[in-house]
């Protein structure tokens, strides 16, 4: 099994006290392909906070099968607060659902600025707050 | 002398039982933790955002100074046994008064998250924890009790 890294593409990677930080690679890749830099236009993605990888659920849920991964915090503020009164917050969290969509093996990609399941728009409640990436 | 004791005594002791009744049926008489006290009294509103089709509330950033000192522990337990408080709260939407409920549950919103999962392992397309501004009091209710079921299997995630 693989762990996701403390740093992707430059940005720092913040983990809970309670996450085990173990995945399948394929996860790491989905990482690897929507937390950069420079994801969003005029504003810099310096760190992203992991809320819970392979902990904090039961089985069967995607976290347990180690093939989703929560996003709560962008630059140190909550999602939940930031979006959408924080400009920069808003536009980073839309950039990394908008290029999550073009990774192959993406399965779930919910959040505030969209919810869709393997690639289709889906309804569900919750998930303004957070960003739930899972994969196939 | 004594006959007069007696019926003072008397009015006293129903004094007392009609006090303890009418404390029991009124949640505003209850005492409120100082958390649930300061969230009544936040001049919010929910105001509607066309872009997102939902309403954000314009004071979640006192809600954080209220909470965050708090034991998350301790603050999701009373939180979630607040969600269908009906006492009235300062805070509108469409300028009518919401109850705490509705507060305790923005507050609940912004300290954690709980992801409910089908038998495949994707996200519940629905759970009864989830609640909008507009809940009806059947819905706080069922809320409550699911927020109180994860609160107890402590399964919810903090920011």
């Amino acid at each position: 099994m693989a762990t996701i890294p403390a740093t992707i593409n430059g940005v720092t990677v913040e983990f809970a006290s309670t996450v085990n930080n173990d995945v399948e690679q394929v996860m790491i890749d989905g990482l690897n392909h929507c937390i950069k830099t420079a994801i969003a236009t005029g504003h810099s993605l310096n760190k992203i906070y992991i809320s819970s990888v392979y902990d904090s659920h039961t089985l069967p849920s995607r976290h347990m099968q180690k093939k989703a991964v929560d996003i709560s915090r962008i630059n140190g503020t909550k999602m939940v607060i930031g979006y959408p009164q924080n400009g920069a917050v808003t536009a980073i969290v839309d950039a990394i659902q908008t290029e999550f969509e073009t990774f192959a093996s993406r399965r779930e990609n919910f959040g505030p600025h969209f919810k869709k399941k393997l690639g289709q728009p889906h309804t569900i409640s919750g998930h303004n707050d957070h960003i739930h990436l899972s994969v196939n | 002398m004594p006959k007069s004791k007696t019926l003072f005594k008397t009015f006293c002791w129903v004094a007392l039982v009609i006090s303890l009744a009418a404390c029991a049926c009124n949640p505003a008489a209850k005492e409120k933790s100082p958390v649930l006290a300061a969230l009544t009294h936040i001049d919010g509103e929910y105001v509607w955002n066309k872009k997102l089709s939902r309403h954000i509330y314009n004071k979640m950033a006192l809600i954080e100074t209220i909470v965050s000192p708090e034991n998350p522990e301790k603050l999701m337990t009373i939180l979630a046994n607040c969600i269908d408080d009906s006492t009235p709260s300062r805070s509108t939407l469409n300028g009518k008064h919401l109850s705490l409920g509705v507060i305790c549950y923005q507050a609940l919103s912004q300290t954690a998250y709980y992801e409910p999962t089908d038998s495949t392992g994707d996200i519940k397309e629905f759970w009864p924890g989830h609640i909008l501004p507009t809940a009806n009091a059947q819905e706080m209710r069922a809320a409550k009790r699911a927020w109180l079921d994860v609160v107890s299997a402590k399964s919810y995630i903090l920011y």
